[in-house]
């Protein structure tokens, strides 16, 4: 009854964990200019989301580290340390991204510029993973997040050609604006394969003190979280090719993404956007930033949990609060959050291999992960993933100059 | 001496300094045709967007402190693009058009600000009449809907 229940808590907070202003903003901008055709990327970014949040809690429950430790491990210290400086300089992008989308949600409702809530808003972060536990921020934001399940029933109103979705699976190639439609695809999958995501999922395994007996459990939540939470990403998807394509809206701006849910929902649309928006980046929020303190911590060997009060754990505690200082700054510079997010979620796919590679040899390493390693099957796929990331590190730039 | 190996490493540098070169001029090389049409295209969104919301604002769906923020950054927009309009490969008269149509919806979305400052949601149906026709006549001009 215990592990059911942490079941279905653990889709809820995975749904939680999925949407954030990335997912929203990229799904929006391909929708909104290529219909369905970009329904694509979201799966297969998904696939290899699951893949490695599950090997991702596997590694944890059956060796009782995290992965930034086992690499640190494995691989040594200069190679974290690359991972660390190339992964901690894209984190802050997104988490100055994330606080961005909290601040617009604010901005919407207020009429107040997003600027000026850029500190009480970094304040309140810090004020919830000062006071808060573990399973306090994770299950409470999560819970909170269910709200963006009505862009689902927002999508199914709208009647979508269920025949046009499903053939939309499948890659295509574009009939216009090629070099745009290929750096949204590479931006939605850097939103999708977010490593702070897995690593996240890693240490929040060893927060919950996941051993053996959790691996049905660790399966069940990274496949069936993450396919909800794509499901979302597709629905805000296609509520942007049948409402906003039609009338030639293109998202260029965040104040055009509560038309998604206006024309279905009437007044009850635009706060029920408003609200997603905010509790959806208010979530990713603080997963980045603890997320950025865990690799600190568990890279450098300082003592780590949210669990425990913050003296007993300085410099963790010292970390999240510079890390939240300097994403609240970002904010406060008055830089275009969409465009922030769109950078830096492309920059996202860019740091891909560094964080992954790793996965092929822990995941086949007995000392790790002892009887519970990968078959032929999975490491095929996790090379498969490795091959998509060494790719999108090719394209990236190149788009970003010219499809950005 | 040169062996047969530089020589393939020597071609095959080459051949990707030609291949990058092509690929930077024809992204770079904006024609007409497609600079008109990415012009056209933003500015249609932007009426688009403004009409949407003057609509759902009219009939309450709205608040109006969003309403009216969204206008005034659809001005600011209008107004960087109607700067970047005179360096576009295009013909006088198209820009002439473009520049025409942008200053008809950015003084109907001045309207429109003024109007919402009152409460006067009944003042927005002539600013949602002007925002279609400029629509009609930007799409005209360029020969069919723009998407």
């Amino acid at each position: 009854m215990k592990k059911i229940f942490e079941m279905a808590l653990g889709i809820v907070t995975s749904v939680g964990g999925f949407l954030e202003i990335g997912s929203i903003a990229t799904a929006a901008q391909a929708g909104s200019e290529f219909g369905f055709q970009l329904v694509w990327a979201i799966v297969i970014g998904t696939l290899c989301v699951i893949v490695l949040v599950e090997q991702s809690g596997r590694l944890a429950a059956i060796s009782g580290r995290t992965i930034p430790d086992a690499i640190r491990e494995r691989f040594g210290f200069n190679y974290f340390l690359f991972l660390f400086l190339a992964l901690v300089g894209v984190c802050l992008l997104v988490l100055g991204a994330e606080i961005g989308g909290v601040c617009i949600a604010l901005e919407l409702a207020t009429g107040i510029g997003f600027q000026w809530w850029a500190l009480p808003v970094g304040f309140l972060i810090w004020v919830l993973i000062w006071k808060g536990t573990f399973s306090v921020i994770e299950q409470g934001v999560s819970f909170l997040g269910l709200v963006t399940i009505c862009f689902l029933v927002g999508a199914c109103i709208m009647h979508p050609s269920w025949r046009e979705l499903s053939s939309a699976a499948l890659p295509t190639l574009p009939d216009h604006d090629k070099a745009r439609y290929w750096f949204v695809a590479v931006s939605i999958l850097g939103a999708t394969i977010s490593p702070y995501l897995f690593f996240f999922y890693s240490s929040g395994a060893i927060e919950d003190k996941w051993d053996e007996s959790y691996l049905g459990v660790n399966r069940f939540i990274a496949t069936g979280g993450m396919s909800f939470g794509s499901l979302i990403s597709i629905a805000v998807l296609v509520l942007a090719a049948l409402i906003l394509l039609p009338l030639g809206i293109h998202v260029d701006h965040y104040s055009q993404l509560p038309l998604l849910l206006v024309p279905i929902f009437g007044k009850w649309g635009f706060w029920l956007f408003v609200a997603s928006l905010g509790i959806a980046c208010l979530g990713a929020t603080l997963e980045v930033t603890l997320e950025i303190a865990y690799l600190a911590a568990q890279g450098f060997g300082w003592n780590w949990s949210e669990n425990q009060p913050p003296i007993e754990e300085a410099r963790f505690s010292l970390t999240y609060t510079i890390v939240l200082l300097l994403g609240s700054l970002l904010v406060v510079t008055g830089i275009d959050p969409l465009k922030l997010t769109i950078f830096s979620m492309a920059l996202t796919a860019a740091t891909l291999p560094v964080s992954i590679v790793p996965f092929l040899f822990l995941m086949n390493d007995k000392d790790y992960v002892r009887d519970h390693g990968n078959g032929w099957f999975s490491n095929v796929v996790v090379i498969l993933i490795v091959a998509l990331a060494c790719l999108l590190v090719l394209v990236t730039i190149p788009l970003q100059i010219f499809g950005g | 001496m040169p062996t047969v190996g530089s020589r393939t490493n020597y071609l095959t540098s080459k051949a990707a300094l030609v291949a990058i070169a092509l690929l930077v001029s024809s992204c770079s090389s904006r024609q007409p045709d497609a600079a008109l049409r990415k012009e056209q295209q933003t500015i249609v969104s932007w009426i688009e967007t403004t009409r949407t919301i003057a609509d759902a604002w009219k009939n309450h769906r709205v608040p109006s402190a969003y309403t009216s923020r969204t206008f005034k950054t659809a001005q600011q927009t209008l107004e960087q693009e109607s700067r970047s309009i005179p360096a576009l490969p295009i013909s006088p008269d198209a820009k002439g058009r473009l520049v025409t149509t942008i200053e008809l919806v950015h003084n109907s979305l001045g309207q429109a600000v003024a109007g919402i400052d009152k409460g006067e949601r009944p003042a927005m149906d002539p600013v949602i009449d002007q925002l279609e026709t400029a629509k009609q006549t930007l799409e005209e001009s360029a020969g069919g809907p723009s998407q």
